[in-house]
This record gives structure tokens, C-alpha cells and sequence, in this order.
């Protein structure tokens, strides 16, 4: 028997009798692609930190010292083999924004950047302590 | 056909290889019925959707967006295309988490509440940030 | 239209519980058998506990595909996905590396500017030997890859060295393992030193890593043979016997540290360099864990 002629047959009459009740018009009939555009491409600038946080004074030494506790947590991770792609990008950002005297968003950013380091520092240890959980049973 | 068996709990039947093609055949059968069936049923659920809220919307957006939440790399959901079958369909999600604060810790961290997980932890490594997550849960909610 | 609704629900869940998708089991204990052993024991120790790791490692996928021949697996996915399984061997009906492998015979056989060959540098003339490697070297004290083994033969030579993810190298590799197709994998642990580059790179398997927080074996083992998107993932068991590939993603062909790079960055973890210690235990033991298998590279993957 033919193999092939059998599946293409049956895919064809499956594609037909699917499309004829308005099966294949799934990706026409919900509107949400044009409405959702609020959500920003990175994401985190979209946060009410700014208006949260005006009445605390940032100061970019504040800032800065985040910022140097965070490249500092990066480091351990890097050094583990447990460095992220993400967190150039984030340092990068947070320091231009400083150099820019956006001082919320360079906040914010650090506050992120702080955050990322952390967690791949955690998962640095988790992974040297517990990588036999990754053994399926 | 291959059945994939598994002791870790998380599997599924898995496609066909290595099998005589006599014994293949009916599979495809089945296999188109079932889909015919699917397309017939969700049609209509389809069509009677309510309309997302402005957030739902948000959510389902970042839901999909395969630099985001990209929930459909694992699991099924709504009208997603080619969704993957790692994790469970996305279905009636307020009879299965009654309990917003549950599902929003799932995605947030699902670590909290299942060590051996695999899914990523979504807002504890800053994959999407708390208001991102808000966002998805409301979608969620709305399945 | 509800009730329609309903039934389509419910089945689905029905269907997903009969699968067991929900049931994300959180008591994960550790088997003794694959729990890292550090160091200072007797060469049959280790080869009993490597021997183990085998067994537990194959016999998970034994028992997760049952239908699937073992030899199978160097056929990666393809071993598990009858649709892409047809498209593949469309594909290696005339396969893409061809020229690649055409281009490695010539420049494995043309003279360095000193009049010596490749050939000089290997066993057998470099024929017929794809198999042995990787391999550990005692003396040395670190994993030997066939890609290694290549650049050191150009700089004993008073040759610069290639670059290790493409182009060349990958030629070069791909003629080397078209001389050996269907020659058997064994790679051995004999000693501490071995043991200890060999357990690295089972860690590094089984470590979650990058800001997605995956490991080799969550992808590769654990949900092996369901799709992501549109993918199938992969079985691990196999995953180095068919380096270098052609991958129709990079339309060329590319090195196992290549494609190690890739998936590290997939899950957003920093890569380490091609051949780098790291990667080279890790070859180390995704080779082990294959052995039995037979080497099939070069090969065509998506």
C-alpha cells in the first residue's frame, strides 16, 4: 500500500471538511493583536514606579551603587558558568539612562538588573547543590 | 505506534516511528476523524467568545509572544497556532484555580509549589515582569 | 453550542488526564545509582558506577519509547516522529553536506606548507576512526575531541589553528566521520581523572541554566518526544554519534559545540566557547552515555 497517497488523502479531507464549517478563520476573528499594543516591547517601562516613586529623591549614587552591587553578583554568576544573555543588555540600558539623567528608568533598570544577578547567582547554587533533581526517575 | 512512557508524570502519547505501516494506517484515520471533530466542536466556542477586556487582551498578547510568556511553546490554549504538548491544555482555568493567588504563583514561580518543575520561573527571573504577569492571569482567567 | 462546547472541554481534559500531562510529580529522590561519586576510587569502582549511569540513562528511554530500536537513536529525533522522519530521509536522499564532505576529503588531504598531511597526525591515517573520539587523555589530563584533535594536528604543524563551530572544520570532521558510518561508539572511563572530567560534564547535563532555567536532561529526557511549538524535542540518548550536521536552520553545516552554543542560548544562558572545558566533558558524557551506538555523522537535522 501507499503510505503517502493514505496520509495525504486523509490530511486533504481532514482540511477540507475542517475549513468548510470556518475552522481555518481562527486567526481572524480575535481583535487582540491591535488593542494589546499597550504592553511595551521590554516590558518594564510600563510600570507605575514613576509615579509610586516620586516622592522618594533618587539620586544617581543611590543608583550607581545598585548598579555596582548587581555587576558585582553578574560577576559570580558569569564566573560559576551560570551567566544569563539577558543582563548585558539590562546593564547597559540602566547605565546609558544614568548617563542620561533618567533617573526613574535607570532606577528601574538597576532594580531589574539587581534582581536578574540575584537570581542566576541562586540558581549558580542550586545547580552546583541539587542538579541531581534534573535526573528524571 | 510509541507510546511514551514515563515515571517522572509528565507525558503523552507520542507520534508514530518504527511501527509496520499496516499498523499505522488506522491511526490515520483516527487521527483525521478526531481533528474533524475538534474543528467541528471549537467553532462554535470560537464564535461565542466574549470579548477581551483591554488587560485580557494584554495578557493574551503576552501570552503568545514567543519572547514573552510564549505559553504556547508547552501548552494549548484558545485559538493559539501551533501550540506545543509539553504542558497541560490552558482550559476552565477558574474551575482548576479557583484561587487566583495560585495561579498567578504557577506562573510567577511555579518552583514555590513544585520543586522538580520545569516550567520557567516567569517573574522570579524577570522573564516577565508583576504587571506582565497580572496581565496573563486575567487572560488565563478568561479561558 | 454549550453543550457541544462542554463535551469538547471535558473530553480534552479527560484526554490530557489519560495522558497524565497534569500530574507534575514534586517528590523527586535522587537514585543512588546516578548521584555523582567524587574521586579516589578504584578503576573497577568506576567503571561499575559508569557502567550504572549506562544503564539507568539508556534504560530510561528503553522503557519511555518502547517501540524504539535502540540503534535508532542515532537517528535523534527522528527516531521518535514518523512525519519529520519522512521529510529527513527525503532529505538525506540527497543529502546537503555532500560537497561539505567532498570539500573536507580535499582539505584533509591537501599538504600543510611543512609536506605532512592530516593523516600524519591520527591513527589509521585518520581513516576509520571517528569512533574513537572523544576520548580522555591520560597524559594530557583532559577530554580529546575529534574537532581538538584536528587543530592540534594544524599547529603541530606550524598551521593556524580553524575556527571550531563552522566552515572547515566542520568539513573536515564531516569526511572524517563518513569514513567511519556504522563504526561503534565506546567511549571508556579508566581513571580518576577521567571519572572526574566525566561527572563534570554530567553536571553540566543535568544543571539548570539561563534565565529560562532549563537542563540538557528537562528537554532532552524528561518531556523527550512532545513538541514544543511545532518541535519535537529530541531524545538525548544519540545526540553526539551524528555531529557534524547540516541543520536546514543554518543551511550549512555545524559542530556538536556549535549547536551546544545554540541550545545554551535558547534557554538564555551564556554559551561557553566551542571547545571549551566545558563542553568538551560534556561531549565526554553524552558520548558515554551513547555508547553502543554506532556513529553516523555527518547528517542532516532542521
Amino acid at each position: 500500500m501507499n503510505l503517502k497517497k493514505y496520509v495525504l488523502t486523509s490530511l486533504c479531507a481532514t482540511v477540507l471538511l475542517g475549513v468548510l464549517p470556518g475552522c481555518g478563520d481562527s486567526a481572524t476573528d480575535l481583535p487582540a493583536s491591535d488593542t494589546a499594543s499597550a504592553v511595551s516591547e521590554t516590558g518594564i517601562e510600563n510600570t507605575d514606579l514613576s509615579q509610586d516613586k516620586s516622592d522618594v529623591a533618587l539620586n544617581a549614587t543611590e543608583i550607581e551603587a545598585v548598579l555596582a552591587d548587581a555587576q558585582e553578583k553578574l560577576q559570580i554568576g558569569s564566573a560559576s558558568g551560570f551567566g544569563w544573555t539577558t543582563t548585558a543588555d539590562l546593564l547597559a540600558q540602566a547605565e546609558q539612562a544614568l548617563e542620561e539623567g533618567e533617573l526613574e528608568r535607570a532606577n528601574e533598570l538597576s532594580v531589574e538588573l539587581s534582581k536578574q544577578a540575584l537570581a542566576s547567582t541562586q540558581q549558580a547554587s542550586y545547580s552546583d547543590a541539587q542538579w541531581m533533581e534534573s535526573i528524571p526517575r | 505506534m510509541i507510546k511514551i512512557n514515563s515515571s517522572s508524570g509528565v507525558s503523552s502519547t507520542g507520534s508514530v516511528a518504527a511501527a509496520p505501516m499496516n499498523a499505522v494506517m488506522p491511526l490515520f484515520a483516527v487521527f483525521a476523524v478526531t481533528l474533524i471533530l475538534i474543528c467541528l466542536s471549537i467553532q462554535p466556542a470560537v464564535a461565542e467568545e466574549v470579548a477581551l477586556s483591554a488587560v485580557q487582551n494584554q495578557g493574551k498578547q503576552l501570552a503568545f509572544e514567543r519572547s514573552k510568556g510564549n505559553c504556547l511553546a508547552c501548552h494549548q490554549m484558545a485559538d493559539g497556532a501551533l501550540a506545543g504538548n509539553v504542558g497541560p491544555p490552558l482550559l476552565q482555568m477558574q474551575a482548576r484555580f479557583p484561587d487566583r493567588a495560585v495561579l498567578r504563583e504557577q506562573i510567577a514561580d511555579a518552583r514555590i509549589r513544585n520543586p522538580g518543575t520545569i516550567m520557567p520561573p516567569f517573574e522570579a527571573h524577570g522573564i516577565l515582569s508583576a504587571e506582565e504577569v497580572d496581565a496573563i492571569v486575567e487572560y488565563l482567567y478568561a479561558l | 453550542m454549550r453543550t457541544r462546547l462542554w463535551i469538547s472541554i471535558v473530553g480534552s481534559l479527560i484526554a490530557a488526564q489519560c495522558f497524565g500531562v497534569f500530574a507534575e510529580s514534586s517528590a523527586q529522590t535522587t537514585p543512588k545509582a546516578m548521584a555523582s561519586e567524587q574521586s579516589a576510587a578504584a578503576p573497577e569502582d568506576i567503571e561499575a558506577q559508569v557502567n550504572l549511569d549506562v544503564e539507568v540513562f539508556q534504560g530510561f528511554f528503553a522503557k519511555r519509547f518502547s517501540a524504539v530500536e535502540f540503534a535508532d537513536y542515532r537517528n535523534g529525533v527522528y527516531a521518535l516522529d514518523e512525519a519529520s522522519r519522512e521529510q529527513w530521509l527525503e532529505i538525506e536522499e540527497f543529502p546537503p553536506y555532500e560537497f561539505s564532505v567532498d570539500d573536507g576529503e580535499t582539505l584533509f588531504e591537501t599538504p600543510f606548507a611543512n609536506g605532512k598531511t592530516y593523516a600524519d597526525c591520527f591513527d589509521n591515517g585518520g581513516i576509520n576512526i571517528r569512533q574513537n573520539y572523544p576520548f580522555f587523555d591520560e597524559t594530557l589530563g583532559e577530554v580529546i575531541t575529534l574537532e581538538l584533535a584536528i587543530n592540534r594536528c594544524r599547529e603541530s604543524n606550524g598551521e593556524q589553528p580553524l575556527g571550531y563551530k563552522k566552515g572547515a572544520i566542520a568539513s573536515i570532521s564531516a569526511y572524517m566521520a563518513s569514513t567511519s558510518v556504522d563504526q561503534l561508539m565506546h567511549p571508556e572511563v579508566a581513571s580518576d581523572a577521567a571519572f572526574k572530567a566525566y561527572n563534570e560534564g554530567k553536571k553540566f547535563f543535568y544543571s539548570k541554566r539561563g534565565q529560562l532555567n532549563f537542563s540538557c536532561a528537562d528537554c532532552h529526557m524528561r518531556v523527550s518526544g512532545l513538541r514544543l511549538r511545532a518541535e519535537v524535542l529530541g531524545p538525548a540518548l544519540g545526540q553526539a554519534t551524528g555531529f557534524p550536521v547540516y541543520r536546514s536552520k543554518w543551511m550549512e553545516l555545524g559542530t556538536l559545540h556549535r549547536r551546544y552554543a545554540g541550545c545554551n542560548k535558547n534557554v538564555r544562558a551564556l554559551p561557553f566557547a566551542a571547545q571549551s572545558t566545558e563542553y568538551r566533558n560534556l561531549e565526554y558524557f553524552q558520548s558515554v552515555m551513547s555508547r553502543g551506538l554506532t556513529i553516523n555523522g555527518p547528517s542532516a537535522r532542521k
